[in-house]
């Protein structure tokens, strides 16, 4: 299983790494520090379907291209028979932004944050990451 | 017995031709021949003698083998009976006989030559022509069969002719024409009883052609004689016809119709004409008077002005129209008569006309109805008709004058219209109509006066109206009428009605002196009710008034637009506002001083409420100051519009300054924006290092992590600690802000 963390927060990025290790083996996790890196390589990827993320953890506030951005370009990408799941995940509690992120397509679901260990036990197990053990 | 030789020579000096045969039936052979009946059929005895009979004297070609049987059954009848037989003129031709052309006829007697025992030895046949003989009596008897034939015909006709000259007398007894029968060959004319007794001549015993022809009138001989000589003349005429006048013997013309009927002889020569000579005499009076009285109907009918056509009762379809129904229809008399009078009907008619024609239309009764009818022109014309029932010819007719009604109906309508219009006007109408004296007594008064005044009408005439008016102006009215002693007609000005349950009623009148009109006589007086105008005035004024004190103690700037000269007048406001000295006084001032992104759209708001008839409208804008600063401004306006044509004709409204009102409005927005901001700095940006923390701690806690990561998660913890602080810094800083920005 590929999962990236979009996040400029480097604590984000800590923890998410951390919990993610204690309940799947096996993993392989990218970090990208903005929406613009995780859109590059997705760009020069876009072929090779088996090097892609297959669960993108987006964070909203960030600089470069923000989470809402990173959406809208990944649309316009076109990128035929890649459709990662896709959570946006952010400390924002702010109504405004859990309504926003359910007129996106692309996007099932949004999590506050910080992200407990069951929370993400359980969003891994909904889409069946444990499964596909590459090891 | 004697020898053959003997009984030839014997025979020989018989003159009478004669064969002898031996009795060897059935050859019968020829034994002898004598010297007569060689000489007979001329031919030599050895051509015959020692042959068999009948093959000496074979079966003529003609003979169907009856006459051969007769000579048979005579040999056999001597040969049996011994006796002699006899056959009368047998026809026979001898072959080797000269022929004359025609068959032979003979008287032959048979008997038998006998011994003394009565032995037969020889059969004679003693043939003597008879010829000539038979022909003559054959001829004698045709000639007796004919003449008994030809009396019997003779005596035939002569019945026939006498039964034909009694039936010829007794037509003549009985007829009224006169039969004549004209012998040309010898120029006599043999005229029937019925001539003298119609003409009144007598018999005489010859009565030439030229007798014939003084009788005809002068002016006709002439032609008579010329058409008769030419129908002779033709070999193919047989009849000859004419009418003429004839002189009786009294000396007075009578009509006649002659019809002759000509014998020719086999060159085609006219030898005789047999005809008859009728009296037509009254026949001609009644058909000169029918002629006569024809002429009356048609000049009737077809100089009549109005429209006429006669049409048959089973039909329906025109058989004759007169010139002005053509005229008036626009149909050529040919169109007419191939129409029935349903195609001079409006399609719906039809079926009523078709109704009536059955139910109301009676023969020899008039009827008269009002119907619709088409001219050719599609034209629609409303038309009495009235129809009888005549004869036309062999038909059931109608004879139809129709009286083109239209315009009269038109008049009648219009009338009608007319006058229920006045009546309306009258009765309905917003004015009130009254015929009062000078001394104000009323004559007359429209019937409305209820309606409009709530007085009743028989509450009035007869009373003084002046009685009615409000007091207070009651004096003025009657100086008005005083004043139509000089002129003719005065508009006064409104005053008050009072009614009984003591309402006022304003009325505006105009009185008119028509004292000297003899179907008037008192004065005219065209009131209106303005009862709603005036109280609007009434409370315009009061609100002026009001207005106008109210505008002295306000700051707003007053303003007031005549619409219709675009000149506005300003109350003290508008210098004590806006910093102006002098004010202009047209509608472009004011225009020109709008901010120019607002003065678009308050025009728009003024236009819309013009349209739709909304008197007040409010718009915020800016407006220049005589410092050429702005001032923002909220605008009342109401607009007044004519009551009779709904153009607003003046516009009246207050600028109040509001420019403080707005800044502080912007102010308060300004501070949202601000509490906006750190609502969502709190949101985003304080909940950024808080859900770090809450997220580094349960790892701190975790003892399966290893020392590494726990410092690791210890930094962060710090770091998120710090961002944290530094938030809530800013936080802090900007409602301070906020709050400094509120209090200025």
């Amino acid at each position: 299983m590929k999962i990236a963390v979009v996040d400029d927060d480097p604590v984000f990025q800590f923890l998410t790494c951390k919990l993610i290790e204690k309940i799947v083996v096996g993993h392989e996790l990218f970090s990208f520090n903005d929406g613009q890196d995780a859109l590059d390589f997705i760009q020069t990827n876009r072929t090779h379907l088996h090097v892609l993320p297959e669960l993108i953890l987006l964070d909203i506030n960030m600089p470069i291209l923000n989470g809402w951005q990173f959406l809208d370009h990944f649309k316009l990408l076109g990128a035929t028979g890649y459709q990662p799941i896709i959570y946006m995940v952010s400390s924002s509690m702010d109504q405004a932004d859990v309504l926003k992120s359910q007129t996106y397509m692309e996007l099932k679901g949004y999590l506050t944050k910080p992200l407990s260990r069951q929370q993400l036990t359980e969003l891994l197990n909904d889409n069946d990451v444990q499964k596909t053990d590459p090891l | 017995m004697l020898s053959l030789t003997e009984i030839a020579l014997l025979y020989n000096s018989i003159p009478t031709p004669c064969v002898i045969l031996r009795p060897d039936k059935p050859g019968y052979t020829i034994a002898a021949v004598n010297r007569a009946f060689l000489s007979a059929i001329d031919t030599l005895p050895s051509a015959l003698v020692g042959r068999p009979f009948f093959d000496a004297f074979p079966i003529n070609e003609d003979d169907d083998g009856s006459r051969t049987l007769t000579i048979h059954r005579a040999f056999e009848q001597v040969l049996h009976d011994k006796t002699p037989c006899l056959i009368r003129n047998h026809r026979y031709d001898v072959p080797a006989a000269k022929s004359n052309g025609y068959g032979r006829y003979w008287n032959i007697e048979t008997y038998p030559l006998l011994d003394e025992e009565g032995t037969i030895h020889y059969i004679v046949q003693s043939s003597t022509d008879v010829t000539a003989l038979f022909e003559t009596e054959k001829k004698l008897e045709e000639n007796a069969v004919k003449i008994a034939l030809e009396l019997n015909q003779r005596k035939q006709i002569e019945h026939e002719l006498q039964r034909s000259n009694e039936r010829y007398y007794y037509v003549n007894k009985a007829t009224d024409d006169a039969i004549y029968d004209w012998d040309i060959d010898v120029d006599h004319i043999h005229w029937g009883e019925a001539f003298f007794r119609l003409f009144g001549y007598t018999a005489e015993d010859r009565f030439t052609i030229e007798k014939w022809a003084a009788m005809v009138h002068p002016e006709e001989i002439s032609a008579l004689k010329s058409s008769l000589k030419k129908t002779l003349a033709n070999p193919l005429t047989t009849n000859w016809t004419a009418g003429y006048r004839f002189k009786r013997a009294d000396g007075i013309y009578a009509y006649v119709e002659e019809n002759g009927y000509i014998i020719r002889d086999e060159q085609g020569r006219a030898t005789r004409m047999i005809g008859v000579l009728r009296d037509v005499s009254v026949r001609k009076i009644a058909e000169a008077e029918l002629g006569s009285l024809k002429d009356t109907y048609s000049d009737l009918f077809q100089l009549s002005p109005l429209p006429m056509w006669v049409y048959d009762l089973n039909s329906l379809r025109f058989l004759d129209v007169n010139e002005s129904a053509m005229a008036h229809y626009g149909y050529t008399k040919k169109e007419f008569i191939g129409m029935s009078i349903l195609d001079i009907r409006p399609r719906e008619d039809s079926e009523l006309l078709v109704n009536t024609i059955r139910n109301e239309v009676r023969p020899r009764l008039v009827h008269t109805s009002e119907v619709r009818h088409l001219k050719k022109s599609g034209e629609v014309i409303q038309v009495h008709i009235r129809g009888n029932s005549i004869r036309f010819g062999e038909k059931k007719a109608r004879i139809v004058v129709a009286t083109d009604v239209t315009e009269l109906k038109k008049s009648e309508q219009a009338l009608i219209e007319s006058e229920r219009r006045f009546k309306t006007l009258i009765q309905e109408g917003s004015d009130l109509i009254a015929i009062i004296e000078m001394d104000g007594y009323c004559k007359y008064v429209g019937p409305n006066i209820e309606r409009l005044l709530g007085i009743a009408l028989e509450e009035f005439i007869g009373y003084n109206a002046f009685n009615y008016i409000h007091k207070a102006d009651r004096g003025f009215v009657i100086q008005q009428f005083k004043l139509l002693n000089n002129k003719k007609q005065l508009a006064v000005a409104p005053f008050r009605y009072v009614d009984k349950q003591g309402r006022i009623h304003w009325v505006e009148t105009v009185i008119t002196d028509m004292r000297d009109d003899e179907a008037i006589s008192g004065i005219v007086c065209n009131s209106r009710i303005v009862t709603d105008r005036v109280e609007n005035e009434l409370k315009i004024k009061e609100h002026l008034d009001r207005f106008n004190a109210v505008s002295k103690a306000t700051s707003d700037s007053i303003w007031d637009l005549d619409m219709v000269s675009n000149r506005v007048l300003w109350n003290h406001g508008i210098k004590a506002v806006f910093g102006y000295k002098e004010v202009e006084h047209d509608y472009q001032w004011w225009h020109d001083r709008v901010h120019p992104e607002d003065i678009k759209r308050v025009e728009q708001t003024v236009a819309h409420n013009v349209s739709y008839k909304i008197p007040r409208w409010t718009s915020e804008y800016r407006f220049r100051c005589a410092d050429d600063t702005y001032k923002y401004v909220l605008d009342r306006g109401f607009l007044i519009f004519n009551e009779r044509t709904g153009q607003p004709v003046k516009m009246i409204g207050a600028m109040q300054d509001i420019t403080e009102k707005v800044a502080y409005t912007k102010a308060i927005e300004a501070h949202n924006v601000r509490l906006r901001e750190i609502a969502w700095t709190q949101a985003h940006l304080v909940r950024a290092p808080l859900a770090g923390i809450l997220g580094l701690i349960p790892l701190l806690n975790d003892p399966e992590n290893d020392e590494n990561t726990r410092q690791t998660a210890l930094s962060y913890l710090l770091k998120s600690a710090m961002d944290l602080d530094e938030i809530i810094k800013e936080v802090i800083n900007k409602s301070h802000e906020a709050l400094n920005e509120r209090v200025q």
